[in-house]
């Protein structure tokens, strides 16, 4: 992943989840995460189909659950 | 497998740079009926409104309440965008409860009407229809389709807008509720705010229709009932198909008016044939003067109590067109055709002015309590618009032939075909008009040409050798461009121009009174009218100045 797409990404994880600018967003998972409910769940994976133009597969969205997990998608889709 | 897809709209992270970009902003509110999960569009619609300067108030409903909201009453001070869903008319084909075991075609179809039925009578809210595809409903996927074209259809029957089948997606629905992918949200949401932000067309109320030539084919005063054209054959044709429309508008509720430059018992004639596929009775009013067209509409505007934005008005004459434009910019001018290629678009727009989701007992007698308000209309010296303006960009050429020398049949012919614009009505024998010609007289025709194209030759004169015009008539045709004036300003100034015109009333012939009345002031009766001619050239100098004027 480009260092451009990584900032992307972790602007996208904060902007989604309403969290603070200076947010260390890499940790995060929605386990620890109050605002990452359903809905911000919802938000979130509609926010990665719209800025990296995809479509995330349900099984997909169900374990992209965590920074980690959803670099590591993009990573697989050549982002 | 995930795949990429073709971005539309506005992106995530642009949309949140553009709501913190708007600082202040002119209030959008407005209520975003969706039945799946609608919360994430919020963003983006709040970018789109930001996009136009408006701060986006959004209301949602509660996930899955559209079927029960549609049952309430709309408020008329909130403005509604719906979009809609296959599964909104059919609960059956909501991907979310799976493929039912059996489905009753007839009871889907049913239920699809009833929630057409009431959508449609919400009349200010905006719909918006996302074609997503259907689950297998029944063991003939043709029938499927079949079903998913009929949501269409009853979806365009509310005026929605339709999107892009593209912008479905199964897994965000499947998985959050939300029926649009992310690659398309941003371009739903602007669509849902053009549609939040569009001006609300309300329905147009009054069709007026000109009749010669609109509503049949030919001049009622010239050609008599027996000349003009108007049932389902030949030339005829058109106005059969669009007196066809009027009818339908009419039991719709749309109230039909005619104006006419004809007198009221020549245009009333061919509705009393029982030919037409309209009747009198079919018309609020039937307003046949000499009036301006603008002045005729004004007063029926106030008689109705209606603003000028209710009306419609529709013309073959772009000179008429011009003065009601004019005069009454908030009116709708219509053009009717003058060539076939041009009519089906001009049946469809016309219709479209007068969209009318449910028909009420009421719009059908709309037209009966109407014409109570309306008696006498018409009566009254009503002034129109100074179309000068127009004329001159008409770029007008008139060519003034000398017919006392070579073929004057056309000439002849005008003088015994023409009824309303002439002088006295008397009819002429070419032999008459040699001998009157060989005694010194002179016979002058006039042939007009604008850039709208040519009118051939329109207007006849004859001057007898003592100087009295014998004989003056022109087309109705070219009524309003001020052909008359000009040519007797040109006529007025020649070396040895007429000194009186043999005025006679007839039965038909109110046009040239009104014009003779203007020239020489009030009218005793028939005879000689004097004539100045310095003054008249002086007069109507203006108007010959809105002609090129060529002589042969």
């Amino acid at each position: 992943m480009t260092d451009q797409a990584e900032t992307k990404l972790q602007d996208i994880v904060r902007a989604a989840l309403d969290l603070p600018r200076d947010a260390d967003v890499t940790t995060a998972r929605q386990t620890g995460l109050e605002a990452w409910d359903s809905l911000a769940h919802v938000s979130l994976m509609l926010a990665i189909e719209s800025e990296f133009a995809l479509s995330i597969d349900i099984a997909d969205q169900i374990h992209l659950t965590s920074y980690p997990a959803i670099r590591h998608y993009l990573e697989e889709q050549g982002v | 497998m995930p795949c990429a897809r073709r971005s539309g709209g506005v992106n995530f992270l642009e949309a949140r740079r553009l709501v913190s970009g708007l600082h202040v902003g002119e209030p959008l509110p407005f209520l975003f009926a969706l039945s799946g999960t609608a919360e994430p569009f919020v963003l983006y619609l709040r970018a789109a409104a930001a996009k136009r300067g408006r701060a986006a108030d959004v209301r949602l409903l509660p996930f899955n309440t559209l079927a029960q909201a549609v049952r309430r009453d709309a408020d008329p001070t909130t403005i509604e965008v719906f979009l809609l869903m296959p599964w909104d008319f059919v609960p059956e084909a909501d991907w979310r409860s799976g493929v039912p075991e059996s489905v009753d075609e007839d009871q889907v179809r049913s239920q699809a009407s009833e929630t057409a039925r009431l959508l449609a009578r919400r009349s200010g809210a905006r719909m918006l229809y996302l074609p997503a595809p259907l689950p297998p409903l029944f063991p003939d996927p043709a029938r499927g389709a079949a079903l998913a074209r009929s949501l269409e259809s009853l979806a365009l029957g509310l005026g929605a807008h339709v999107l892009p089948a593209e912008a479905f997606a199964l897994p965000a629905y499947l998985s959050g509720g939300c029926p649009v992918a992310g690659h398309a949200i941003g371009l739903v949401a602007e669509a849902v705010v053009e549609a939040a932000t569009a001006a609300r067309a309300e329905p147009k109320k009054v069709l007026v229709t000109d009749l010669d030539n609109v509503l049949w084919r030919g001049l009622i005063a010239e050609d008599g009932v027996e000349g003009i054209a108007f049932e389902p054959v030949g030339v005829g044709y058109r106005h059969f198909v669009y007196q066809s429309l009027l009818r339908r508008l009419r039991r719709e509720g749309t109230l039909l008016a005619a104006v006419s430059r004809n007198d009221p018992d020549v245009a009333r004639a061919p509705f009393e044939t029982g030919r037409m596929l309209l009747r009198e009775a079919d018309f609020v009013a039937i307003i046949a003067s000499y009036h301006a067209k603008s002045a005729q509409i004004r007063e029926l505007a106030q008689r109705l109590n209606l603003g000028f934005d209710s009306f419609v008005f529709v013309d073959d004459n772009p000179v008429e067109v011009a003065e009601v434009s004019l005069a009454l910019p908030g009116v709708r001018c219509v053009t009717f055709p003058q060539h076939d290629d041009a009519f089906a678009a001009f049946v469809n727009d016309l219709a479209s002015l007068f969209p009318h989701r449910v028909i009420t007992a009421e719009d059908r007698e709309r037209t009966d309590l109407y014409r109570r308000r309306l008696e006498g209309l018409g009566s009254t010296d009503l002034q129109g618009a100074d179309l000068t303006r127009f004329l001159r960009d008409l770029k007008m050429t008139l060519t003034i032939h000398d017919r006392g020398r070579g073929d004057r049949t056309r000439a002849v012919q005008l003088i015994n075909k023409t009824n309303q614009f002439n002088l006295n009505g008397q009819r002429v024998t070419d032999e008459q008009v040699r001998t009157m010609l060989e005694a010194g007289g002179r016979l002058f025709g006039a042939a007009l040409a604008d850039r709208t194209g040519n009118h051939g030759e329109v207007l006849t004169c004859l001057v007898a050798p003592d100087g009295t015009i014998a004989a003056f008539v022109m087309s109705c045709r070219v009524l309003q461009r001020r052909v008359e004036y000009a040519f007797l300003a040109w006529l007025a100034g020649q070396p040895t121009p007429p000194v009186a015109l043999q005025w006679e009333s007839t039965a038909r012939n109110e046009p040239f009174r009104q014009f003779l009345s203007e020239v020489a002031g009030p009218l005793n009766g028939g005879g000689p009218v004097r004539l100045e001619p310095a003054a008249v050239a002086a007069r109507y100098a203006q108007d010959l100045a809105l002609f090129t004027v060529c002589q042969t």
